[in-house]
């Protein structure tokens, strides 16, 4: 083992390989920050250029777009409400409203400090955990989805506050949304109004986009102004205030970076699901969850621990049997084969010396793509001084280019503009849009796994609650669903409690 | 007896209401399978709608809806909340939002963001015609120079120009 780890180091420290893993994080920053691209198409789009490098060298180039990406999508998200890529989306909730109080900065700090120890820890994981792996894998089957995509949408019922009822609503939208195109049990093709477009579901980027940034760039555009509100302050030591927080606030970035690790080492879940169960799970330890979705800094510490924790996380099913855990490891398995590395059981024998150069890559690269952040983010945060008639067509211009080019589908662009409008309506109606992409996201998986168990029980709805690891998350859910209540119960003084 | 009616919210549950009714007929034409969880959703749907639109009004059960689901504290939407806007200016900004992306399905992304750039500038935000044109310049320039020669994707050149949807 130590012999591999001087090997990478070596490859790591030498002028081409400091080159490599540099191009990766600058990729990684520039995909992060485009709404509508993110890693997957970053790997895509270089992975043929990696054929012709060796494989420490290609290891040290995917490390350093893996590890920036999401350091990049925190940029847009939190400045202009629009998420880089899809797991920003929760980082738009607490972040933005920073940004409109002056605070970018700040938002950006903190994102970046606890994006740097989320993505340490994650990979921390990924080393000690590989071996004792396949024995965690094992523990989740398809009672633990249903009860994890539950998890996630008590979200809806802790995250709306006062409008919970609205939230619900919200939610139940995003779930019949979620309903549209292949019903992933029967493959009967649903809710299509005979579009082939619509069969694989409702596109997640676009809608994204449309929700978040369009329909701010609607809101914006009516308003008229700046981002950041009248007289509000952008302090030059608010970056590294904002890198402190992450420090100050442990536990959210502890907690953010267990759940981005664990969710993320779960195939087919993802760093979006990692995201928002962080946010929820910050929320619900938080001093003050009534501020959540106005500017609460922890609202932006927990996603983003999170997210750059859950490529560690889904390294681990990746090079552990080969099971990709979301669509950008599944490119990066292509990548391993390419360069003659076969993931399983066996990897950490034949190809130790890669692996470690691609943990490296990814330690170097967290740290490298963060720094960077750090530095930019001061001119960064101007964004929100900026007339807004000058910022909304260039990001929507920007966003909907971004938007056609992932999978070059112009009905994306639309899909992107009418879901800006509907954000835009829920704006105006006061209907939360967080429940619905919550809803939208989970929904799918929620109907298969809930159908999956069914069939695997001869339809005993008891199979979820007879399984160990299915219970102890329903026992998290319903201590989610309490603890808000309790807390509002010891908060509320007696004569308003008698109102 | 009814009270007084919020018809502006109201009339957004009666929507809902719409929308969670049409889903349920619309469930009910697929297999079992398909339907099940879809009309658990569509009815959850319709009783949420309903309660919402109880809510709306100022009644006994109205009040007693209110208190126990909708509270003063608003969250997210707190600092976006724009009711009191002129509908013109509403309805001015989606119609740029719209404009753009039907000159984008017809001509492509490169002339659309160019006159969409330019247009919305000069006209919504009353900006200079040197500041409208170097910023329409500098954006179609840096979409194309971003998306079309660095990452070489093509960009959509318009259903007029050979494009498909």
């Amino acid at each position: 083992m130590l012999e591999s780890t001087l090997t990478a180091l070596q490859s790591l420290f030498t002028l081409s390989g400091f080159l490599f893993l540099w191009l990766g994080v600058i990729v990684g920053l520039i995909f992060g920050v485009m709404p509508g691209l993110g890693g997957t198409t970053a790997i895509a789009l270089l992975m043929p250029i990696t054929y012709s490098l060796e494989p420490n060298q290609a290891m040290l180039l995917m490390g350093g777009i893996m590890g920036s990406v999401s350091a990049g999508g925190s940029i847009s998200a939190i400045l202009i409400n629009t998420p880089g890529t899809a797991p920003n989306a929760a980082t738009c909730f607490d972040g933005y409203p920073l940004a409109k109080q002056g605070k970018g900065g700040l938002a950006i700090g903190a994102a970046a400090g606890a994006s740097t120890i989320g993505g340490l820890i994650g990979i921390f994981t990924l080393i000690v955990v590989i071996p004792i792996m396949k024995s965690i894998v094992l523990l989740f089957g398809p009672p633990e989805y249903f009860m994890l995509a539950m998890m996630g949408l008590t979200a809806i019922a802790v995250s709306t506050g006062g409008q919970f009822l609205r939230g619900l609503i919200a939610g139940a939208i995003g779930l019949i949304l979620s309903f549209v195109g292949y019903d992933a049990v029967g493959g009967t093709v649903r809710f299509t109004f005979g579009s082939d477009y619509l069969w694989d579901g409702v596109p997640l980027v676009p809608a994204l986009t449309g929700l978040f940034a369009l329909s701010e760039m609607i809101a914006l555009s009516v308003s008229g102004g700046t981002i950041a509100e009248a007289g509000s302050t952008s302090k030059i030591t608010s970056v590294w205030e904002g890198a402190w927080l992450a420090v100050k606030h442990w536990r959210t970035t502890l907690q953010g970076s267990i759940i981005g690790t664990i969710v993320g080492a779960i195939p087919g879940l993802g760093g979006t699901v990692a995201a928002f169960l962080s946010y929820t799970a910050a929320m619900q330890i938080s001093k003050h969850p009534e501020t959540f979705g106005t500017g609460n800094i922890e609202g932006v510490i927990g996603p983003e621990a999170s997210n750059n924790a859950k490529d560690g996380g889904a390294l681990i099913p990746t090079l552990s049997f080969g099971i990709p855990g979301s669509a950008e490891m599944a490119v990066f398995l292509g990548v391993l084969v390419l360069h003659g590395v076969d993931p399983g059981p066996m990897l950490l024998i034949h190809n130790q010396g890669v692996i470690f150069a691609l943990i490296l890559s990814l330690v170097a690269s967290t740290l490298l793509s963060n720094i960077v952040v750090l530095g930019i983010a001061q001119p960064l945060a101007l964004i929100t001084k900026l007339d807004v008639h000058i910022l909304v067509p260039v990001v929507v211009t920007a966003a909907l280019a971004g938007v056609y080019a992932l999978r070059e589908a112009a009905g994306d662009v639309v899909t992107a503009v009418v879901f800006g409008m509907l954000g835009y309506v829920m704006i105006r109606f006061r209907f939360p849009r967080v429940t619905l992409v919550i809803a939208l996201i989970l929904g799918e998986l929620a109907e298969r796994s809930f159908h999956q168990s069914l069939n695997m029980a001869d339809g005993d709805w008891t199979i979820f609650f007879t399984r160990t690891t299915s219970l102890v998350l329903f026992l998290l859910i319903i201590g989610a669903m309490l603890i808000p209540a309790v807390r509002g119960l010891r908060r509320t003084p007696p004569q308003e409690a008698s109102q | 007896m009814i009270g007084k009616i919020y018809w502006r919210d109201f009339s957004a549950s009666l929507v809902i209401l719409a929308i969670g009714v049409i889903f349920l007929v619309w469930a009910s034409t697929y297999p079992r399978s398909a339907a099940e969880v879809p009309i658990l959703v569509a009815w959850i749907t319709i009783i949420l709608a309903l309660i919402d639109a109880i809510a709306q009004t100022e009644t006994s059960a109205g009040r007693a809806v209110r208190q126990f689901v909708s509270a003063q504290k608003i969250i997210e939407w707190k600092a976006e909340g724009d009711e009191v806007a002129p509908t013109s200016r509403v309805l001015s900004a989606n119609f740029w939002i719209f404009a753009y992306i039907v000159a984008v399905l017809l001509i492509g992304f490169l002339p659309a963001t160019a006159a969409y750039v330019f247009l919305y500038m000069k006209l919504h935000g009353r900006k200079s015609v040197l500041a409208a044109a170097a910023t329409a310049a500098g954006t179609t320039i840096g979409i194309w120079i971003t998306f079309g020669v660095l990452f070489q994707y093509p960009l959509f050149p318009g259903l007029l120009f050979g494009g498909n949807l």
